[in-house]
């Protein structure tokens, strides 16, 4: 993060703000006075305490502003810290505590605050480890979040105004902070370094990157290793659209793609599979400073840093550079995709001169000239229209897909005008358009002077003929709209529906930031992934952040996107298992191809939800073998089912429950019944399958497929015996009784694998015959384990690919006996070597819930690391969304424990409770914190109604909102311990004291 | 066998279209760029053989032809003697007729250290490419395992030094050459020089890889369950550790790669094909497992001047085992 100067980047005569420089005519004069390295955007302010008595409510209210910007604060006291962090509760609003520390200066003690605001001990002065404090809250509260130094500002007193005798330790003397920028102040000064933080962001308005660090992601630099990487990790998407983080300018590396989600055409590779179709390029806003093209790649740039605004969901960028002729001149950009209207993509930019005054020229362009990374051109012919009263291109696909694109750019005419609508160009602004076969682009060259910043923002559409007839009419239409609004206007309502979102999804853990800062960028990926209105797609392997895997779709949506969804995002869950009923005739093509009833859905599924899984594969050592998923992998028939009768049961979504759900456990159930095969054993066996481990093909039996396939059976026979199932499903159907009696049978004969004796679940048959195998032996490596082990003994050994037993624990808990849930995680996890990024994270969940603390917190680690890690490329392709959505499983059904409860489990604790049509189930808490997370807060939906869902150590609280109770069952050891029937606009906490949770109790406040 | 990405035809897959990839500099503007590149003497201004023994001059100076002639370059032969000799005597001296050394420029050097005296005149003579063969009597060095005089010229030399071992038999023609990376930057510079030599000699660029495994430290109770080994240096690049489906990971992973190494950290030619392979276990043995699978002509090291305390004895291996000769680029 960085101001105007950064204090390594350009000499400071030259730089606005510092000595000698007029500074802008809003700024406090005596800031401006301030040296340069303190006009800069610090995230974490060291501040030591005994400034504050002097500083007094002056200084106090600018602390309490500065947290409100993100800012991590430290006060550092010599004495008096618990009387000092008391003290900061009357004067620092309590939302913004959480970013307040105080702490001893050459002591241990360290105070945090807490959800309430009240003051906590993170640190007491008797441990013994003997850290400071300071070196504590760097460890935990500014390391996790990748905090750069030349981020921390530390401010001692003046030598001479009162301060402390000379050898009292002070903050310049920590080592622990070596590498920040340090400043003195007396009381004066300190308001007045405040007071110019503040300043610098009202400056940057919408333009300033996020300081709160859990709440961004930052690329600094350029690196053409990385460069791919980034333009995943910092894409933006809406569920409509989504486009990678390029340099607008582009780079020899760059591989810029926006995604239209859904829109398929067919690869250029030999498989022909279809991939997602890549839209014409609109993020190219490139700029040439008196005459020389700027670009982040040249030796010039002397800073660089791209951020990802999670809460704004908009991708910013700031660059100072040196032009050849050693024009200085600062940029700053923003690239939003809409989420309040899905076609709308924002664009703004400014231009800061800080040394001359000159001309710049600006390219605002569309362009066709794209193709896949298979090669394709997805394109057949494109029609550019610069007569419009903005840039049009429409485009065609070989497929038939008609686009239009719209582009249109103002420049505005200063800062004062940013709230009105502006004219169509500013003064000093000459535009013109040119055209060519495959790209229409603006030009315009605009006048700048020193110092001043200048402002462009340009509003580009996308319609396609999947949305509309009329693709070109919408856009115009569209466009005409947005022309006659402002910058903030457009912004602020793409804010304000991701800050509904975030209401909906955010989630707090005090104690482990860096998985919170992981949790909120899953979040964020998350939410931009999904679009509620359009049921015509789903969301593929990579989001819309890459190519990797085409845009195909696996059990990866149902299985670790779905339950997210469900219970942040019910519209999104619904629109996603919509997707899954408009592709059952796919579904059904396939299981009839191979001789099998019902529906077996696509391992890879695109548009139709005909199967599009690649027949062959290239390994890394040139054998061509057969992929078997798509032949074998039938688990994800009961993956689907699995996930639309959890939407249902914890939506109420009756409508769904009733027409469109029912039909996909009927046919998902037919299937089974058809391809489970009673043996002379007389039980019900599945043979030759994949499952989850997918190094075992062709295995029988493979547990959790037959688990899965149980559940998909008697869930679909529920539905029917409930009478949830409608009339007119059952009838189009044409499901008879005896068909339902089949569906119980099988599932009642299906081989569960389970050793009577050990209670150890096998993982296929004649999976405990096979070669021993222990992961640790090859826990660090750099090849995939079955490349390293060979594709005949990967198979010969007991190496499991990813989570299979511990994935079937993970979603049908309550079925397997509690006794053995343990002893199978224990088995299983040796011999696990997460080979899939979709393995982590599932034992995260298991591990918590089982209370293996140690397990579930490198899990945890891990499964956040996935995509922020140094994962060395491995999310060139896109960021590994599924992992995400575990992520979200481990925090909220492992360590919140969220799940569903019979309410005939509950009868004996609610025996007043009212009954309530349709709702024999409640949900159920059984929380198991980790050590040092002091709080999760974490929101769920269910059935209507909005729960905040908050878990201390040995203490849970909810608030419930909606229209009606809620029956809520707090579950301890598996077993409920207490139940409440919630009222809506209430709130209810339950302690554990000696062991044992007490009943709920009403409480006023959190 | 191959895992071919880049059949070295315009377009390959992965390219940049539009006014993005019309903005990536040229090759040559490109060789220009940041990143130092281990001396191959690529563009130098002569190819310099090691004439002495009986024998193993005649597969020094045909590589040495090949190598001069893809270059264009002047090719010039040093003689190396106790006893002072006049150029016109070295035909004689070696056994051979006048026109065997056609075209070479005969130097002699007398010297009674012979391969102190080829380091000095390799030290001396710049950037050039350096071919040394070893004599079967030879000595060996223990050090490097190959002869004495190889070994002074390969600690001498700041160029890039062709090592034909006692056991190679010099190839006729330079047609696959084997390039081994480990995923580091460091390495991943030999591929401007070996990629412009594979281009001058119309020769294939096979890349090879080579993953391993090793347990987690006992002590080590907070490391996560599986992780990559943790990289060398910034930009580094392993095989992925999550390959949730291999059909689509693998093509992913493989056009990263390349495109990570050969176009963005190294710079290899477009017109040169290339084939990536991705080995297992023991490098060295991999490494020398694919030169003679893929019938390598030439093996391409980088070395960075050290064999101490475990450091390359990769290439050491690698250096003594390769069934073809092995070109070494400096560190």
């Amino acid at each position: 993060m960085s101001s105007l100067l950064d204090s390594a980047a350009g000499p400071p005569a030259l730089a606005r703000g510092g000595p000698g420089s007029p500074g802008p005519a809003s700024a406090p004069a005596a800031a401006t006075r301030l040296p340069a390295e303190l006009h800069h955007r610090f995230r974490f302010i060291a501040i030591d305490a005994s400034l504050l008595p002097e500083a007094a409510d002056a200084a106090a209210a600018l602390l309490d502003a500065l947290l409100a910007l993100g800012a991590r604060v430290a006060l550092l006291a010599r004495e008096g810290v618990p009387h000092l962090a008391r003290r900061l509760e009357r004067v620092v609003r309590p939302e913004n505590r959480r970013r307040l520390f105080v702490g001893a200066l050459g002591g241990a003690e360290l105070y945090g605050f807490d959800r309430r605001g009240a003051a906590v001990a993170l640190v007491d002065r008797a441990e013994p480890h003997g850290r400071s404090a300071i070196a504590a809250l760097l460890a935990q509260g500014i390391a996790p979040l990748r905090i750069a130094r030349h981020d921390w500002l530390a401010i001692s007193p003046d030598p001479g105004e009162g301060a402390p005798a000379a050898d009292a330790r002070g903050l310049r003397d920590a080592p622990e902070l070596a590498g920040a920028i340090h400043a003195t102040a007396g009381a004066q000064r300190l308001g007045e370094i405040l007071a110019l933080q503040r300043e610098l962001d009202r400056e940057l308005g919408p333009l300033a990157a996020p300081r709160d660090a859990a709440l961004s992601i930052e690329e600094p630099g350029f690196d053409v290793a990385r460069e791919h990487e980034i333009e995943s990790l910092l894409a933006i998407a809406n569920g409509y659209l989504g486009s990678r983080a390029s340099l607008p300018e582009g780079s020899r590396v760059s591989r810029p793609a926006t995604f239209i989600a859904g829109a398929f055409e067919p690869s250029a590779d030999v498989s022909r599979v279809p991939e997602l179709v890549i839209a014409p390029d609109w993020g190219r806003l490139s700029v040439a400073i008196e005459g020389e093209s700027f670009s982040a790649e040249t030796s010039g740039v002397l800073h660089h840093l791209r951020a990802l605004d999670l809460r704004r969901a908009v991708l910013l960028r700031e660059c100072l550079r040196r032009g050849e002729a050693g024009h200085l001149t600062y940029l700053h950009t923003l690239h939003a995709a809409s989420l309040a209207d899905r076609h709308v993509l924002v664009e703004a930019l400014s231009v800061a001169p800080l040394n001359f005054t000159g001309t710049i020229r600006v390219d605002a362009i569309l362009s066709g000239d794209v193709k896949s990374a298979s090669g394709a051109a997805h394109w057949e012919r494109f029609a550019a229209d610069a007569s419009a009263d903005s840039l049009l291109l429409v485009g065609h696909t070989r497929g038939g897909l008609e686009t239009a694109m719209t582009s249109h750019l103002r420049v505005l005419p200063g800062q004062a005008a940013e709230g009105s609508p502006p004219p169509e160009a500013g003064e000093g602004a000459r535009c013109e358009r040119t055209e060519g076969a495959r790209s229409i682009a603006e030009r315009c060259d605009i006048g700048v002077r020193v110092a001043e910043p200048r402002r462009l923002f340009r509003t580009t559409t996308l319609h396609t003929s999947r949305d509309t007839p009329a693709p070109r009419e919408a856009g115009e239409a569209l466009q005409a709209e947005l022309s006659r609004r402002a910058m903030d206007d457009v912004l602020g309502e793409h804010t304000r529906a991701w800050a509904e979102r975030w209401r909906r999804a955010d989630v707090e853990i005090d104690g482990a930031p860096k998985i919170e800062r992981a949790l909120r960028f899953a979040l964020y990926h998350l939410i931009g992934a999904a679009n509620p209105d359009d049921p015509r797609c789903s969301i593929g392997a990579r989001g819309l952040s890459g190519e990797a895997y085409r845009g195909h779709v696996f059990w990866d949506t149902e299985t670790f996107l779905v339950p997210f969804y469900t219970h942040c995002y019910p519209e999104a869950a619904r629109a996603l298992l919509l997707y899954r009923h408009r592709t059952l005739a796919g579904a059904r093509r396939k299981a009839k191809a191979l001789g099998y009833e019902g529906a077996l859905y696509a391992w890879e599924s695109t548009d139709t939800g005909d199967e599009t899984t690649p027949p062959l594969v290239v390994t890394p050592f040139g054998e061509v073998i057969r992929v078997l998923s798509g032949e074998q992998e039938h688990h994800i028939s009961a993956d689907v089912a699995y996930a639309a009768h959890a939407y249902g049961r914890a939506t109420g979504d009756l409508d769904f429950e009733r027409g469109e759900g029912a039909e996909i456990l009927i046919e998902t159930a037919r299937f089974w019944a058809s391809r489970a095969e009673i043996g002379a054993d007389g039980l019900a066996h599945i043979r030759r399958v994949i499952g989850p481990d997918e190094y075992h093909e062709a295995v029988d039996d493979n547990a959790f497929t037959n688990w899965m396939a149980r559940y998909n059976l008697r869930a679909a026979a529920d539905v029917v015996r409930r009478g949830v199932a409608g009339g007119d499903v059952l009838a189009r159907l044409d499901l008879r009784p005896e068909e339902v009696d089949r569906f119980r049978d099988v599932a009642d004969r299906l081989v569960l694998g389970i050793d009577p004796r050990t209670g150890l679940i096998e993982q296929f048959a004649g999976y405990f015959r096979l070669e021993p195998f222990s992961i640790a032996d090859y826990a660090v490596r750099s090849a995939p384990i079955d490349v390293l082990l060979g594709r005949e003994r990967t198979q010969a050994c007991q190496v499991v690919k990813q989570a299979d037993v511990v994935q079937l624990l993970a979603l049908l808990w309550s079925a397997v006996p509690a006794g053995a849930r343990r002893d199978n995680f224990l088995y299983y996890e040796p011999r696990t070597a997460h080979g899939s990024s979709l393995s982590p994270g599932m034992h995260a969940l298991v591990a918590a819930r089982l209370d293996l603390h140690a397990h579930a917190e490198r899990y945890f680690d891990q499964t956040a690391d996935i995509d922020l890690g140094n994962t060395m490329g491995n999310a060139a392709g896109g960021v590994h969304i599924a992992a995400m959505g575990s992520l979200w499983q481990a925090v909220a059904f492992g360590v919140a424990g969220v799940t569903r409860v019979p309410r005939s489990a509950l009868a004996q604790r609610l025996p007043h409770a009212p009954p309530s049509a349709g709702e024999d189930e409640a949900i159920g808490i059984e929380p198991h914190l980790l050590p040092g997370w002091r709080h999760l807060k974490i929101p769920i939906f269910w059935r209507g109604r909005a729960l905040e869902i908050h878990v201390e150590d040995d203490a849970v609280e909810v608030a419930l909102e909606g229209s009606a109770p809620l029956p809520i069952g707090l579950l301890d050891g598996g077993a409920p311990a207490s139940a409440v029937v919630a009222e809506p606009g209430r709130r209810y906490a339950t302690r554990r004291i000696g062991g044992r949770f007490q009943p709920w109790e009403e409480v006023t406040s959190c | 066998m191959l895992s071919a990405v880049r059949d070295g035809s315009p377009g390959e897959r992965g390219a940049l279209s539009g006014p993005a990839a019309e903005a990536e500099p040229s090759i040559g503007a490109r060789e220009g760029g940041d990143e130092a590149s281990p001396e191959s003497g690529a563009r130098s201004k002569d190819v310099l053989v090691a004439l002495h023994g009986r024998r193993a001059h005649l597969g020094a100076l045909g590589l040495g032809r090949i190598i001069a002639g893809a270059f264009h370059a002047p090719l010039h032969g040093l003689l190396v003697c106790s006893e002072p000799i006049d150029a016109s005597e070295v035909p004689a001296h070696l056994g051979v007729a006048p026109e065997a050394l056609q075209g070479v420029v005969l130097r002699v050097a007398a010297s009674e250290d012979p391969p102190g005296a080829l380091a000095s005149a390799v030290r001396g003579r710049g950037a050039s490419i350096v071919v040394v063969a070893s004599e079967p009597e030879e000595l060996l060095d223990e050090r490097l395992g190959v002869g004495r005089l190889a070994a002074r010229a390969l600690e001498a030399a700041s160029c890039g030094v062709v090592v034909i071992g006692q056991a190679t038999r010099p190839p006729s023609r330079l047609e696959r050459i084997l390039l081994p990376l480990d995923g580091t930057p460091s390495t991943a510079a030999s591929i401007t020089p070996a990629g412009e030599l594979a281009r001058r000699l119309g020769a294939e660029l096979d890349i090879v890889m080579v993953g391993c495994a090793s347990p987690r430290k006992e002590a080590d109770d907070d490391a996560p369950p599986v992780s990559a080994p943790a990289p060398s240096e910034p930009g580094a690049m392993v095989a992925p550790l999550y390959v949730d489906q291999p059909h689509h990971e693998w093509p992913a992973f493989t056009e990263e790669f390349l495109g990570r190494f050969l176009s963005a950290i190294g710079h290899c030619p477009h017109d040169v094909a290339t084939r990536f392979f991705l080995g297992k276990g023991e490098p060295a043995a991999e490494i020398l497992r694919f030169a003679g699978q893929l019938a390598s002509d030439l093996v391409v090291l980088v070395w960075h001047g050290q064999l101490e305390d475990h450091h390359g004895g990769v290439f050491r291996d690698v250096l003594c085992g390769a069934p073809c000769p092995v070109m070494v680029l400096r560190r």
